[in-house]
């Protein structure tokens, strides 16, 4: 196995522990899955549609999203957001997520 | 969703991802991946009418079905039996276990009521009983849970082995409602053959007949039956095989039929060296059988003599021929439509 198999393996295993913190921080405001997957693209974070939906599905039957179909419109759509615990465990991963990301800087500060 | 080009695969492609998962969630699943693919297939072609291939490229970005229908059950991920098919599994499991040691428990406590009214100085004490029906009531479910895990882990390899391949050109065709077969017939099959082989090998007493002169008669010789487990136990297995196929299929499929096919001739073979073998029946249920016969509305007379082995065979093997037929037929019926 080259440098071409094992980096993308290892930044996909990377990324992998990013996407609930992803999705978390951008459900403040509804949104319905594929509207979500072209949000997380602009900001450069592409994620799979067949990753994202049923992740999203755990999450809302964890209790940290909501979910409500939205008839309105000439698609169904299925919105999700935050729910209060949700917002308490995103509040909860940022302060881990910053944690970590000063813990790797200087880990990596040190090495470079 | 209605493209004009090939809305069929866009349902079969839902289908496969939705079929295993539990019932209550699955018009959700569907409705979300219909609304998915729909956006997926706009921002593709725009105002043009999508193409066929338009399609395919949408289903084949999004991916393996067994995949996707895998991520939607995540606890079952790296296990033995995963994805798709863990789902399914737990509730095999779930119904099955606590069925057949019931089952078993009942029948075991019975055989004992009914050994005391035969001859009450044969049957050990309470204590001792009691703890003999617990016994019987784990040992059943033990069974199931390792010819059950076999069975699925021996359909998960299949499926892993098959990963690569064109996944659209495999996708299963959408069955009616009337085609489809319904789960919990399987569940209920597998939880009562279970129950079956434990009586069988443990309390076979509990089958039989009885009448004022002979009191209680067993069908079966207990040690003779009891010598015939290996066939007894692989008769049970090619059951739950076949009923763990058409559980997973969910429909009259051609595997349906093949497994069909090939589990009902292994089992005619089982049941051929269950019934042919000597002395199997209790000469003193087939000296009585006409006593069992009499009921209320008159009197069956067995003219059969000593060959009630062959005639209970004939049964199994007519039994399985039906069964046979109609997998076959409703499978070529399901073909052609």
């Amino acid at each position: 196995m080259g440098r071409e198999d094992i980096l993308p393996n290892l930044v996909s295993e990377m990324r992998r522990g990013t996407l609930v913190l992803c999705v978390l921080a951008r459900l403040g405001v509804p949104a319905y899955g594929y509207s979500l997957i072209e949000d997380l693209a602009g900001t450069g974070l592409a994620i799979e549609a067949n990753t994202l939906y049923p992740l999203l599905r755990r999450l809302e039957s964890q209790g940290l999203l909501e979910a409500t179909w939205n008839t309105d419109g000439a698609k169904p759509r299925k919105y999700y957001s935050l729910t209060e615990l949700g917002g308490q465990v995103l509040t909860e991963l940022t302060m881990q997520w910053q944690a970590t990301v000063a813990a790797m800087n200087a880990i990596l500060k040190e090495t470079t | 969703m209605n493209t004009p080009t090939n809305p069929d695969l866009v349902a079969r492609y839902l289908y496969a991802v939705t079929r295993s998962l539990a019932p209550k969630t699955r018009p959700d699943v569907e409705q979300e991946l219909d609304g998915l693919i729909s956006d997926m297939v706009s921002e593709r072609c725009g105002d043009a009418t999508p193409t066929d291939a338009d399609i395919r490229a949408v289903l084949t970005a999004l991916g393996d079905p067994d995949e996707m229908a895998a991520k939607y059950s995540p606890d079952g991920q790296g296990a033995l039996i995963a994805g798709s098919y863990f789902v399914i599994y737990k509730r095999v499991l779930r119904i099955v276990l606590p069925l057949a040691a019931g089952l078993v428990a009942v029948l075991t406590a019975l055989s004992f009521v009914l050994d005391w009214v035969q001859d009450p100085s044969s049957v050990p004490l309470v204590r001792a009983a009691i703890g003999q029906v617990i016994a019987a009531a784990i040992e059943a479910p033990m069974v199931a849970f390792a010819v059950i895990t076999l069975v699925f882990a021996g359909i998960e390899r299949a499926k892993t082995s098959s990963r690569g391949r064109d996944f659209l050109a495999g996708l299963p065709a959408v069955p009616k409602a009337a085609e489809r077969i319904k789960p919990h017939r399987p569940i209920v099959s597998m939880a009562f053959w279970v129950a079956l082989t434990v009586v069988f090998l443990a309390v076979p007493q509990v089958i039989g007949g009885w009448t004022e002169a002979a009191g209680w008669q067993p069908v079966f010789t207990t040690a003779v039956i009891r010598g015939r487990w290996l066939p007894i136990i692989a008769w049970a297995a090619l059951v739950i095989v076949k009923d763990v196929v058409r559980l997973v299929d969910g429909a009259y499929t051609v595997r349906v039929a093949v497994v069909t096919v090939v589990a009902n001739v292994l089992i005619g073979v089982c049941a051929a060296a269950v019934f042919l073998a000597e002395g199997i029946m209790n000469p003193g249920f087939v000296a009585h059988l006409d006593d069992f016969m009499t009921g209320s509305g008159g009197r069956v007379v067995w003219v059969g003599g000593e060959h009630l082995n062959l005639a209970v065979l004939a049964i199994v093997g007519f039994a399985l021929a039906i069964e046979t037929v109609v997998a076959i037929v409703k499978t070529a019926v399901n073909r052609v439509r």
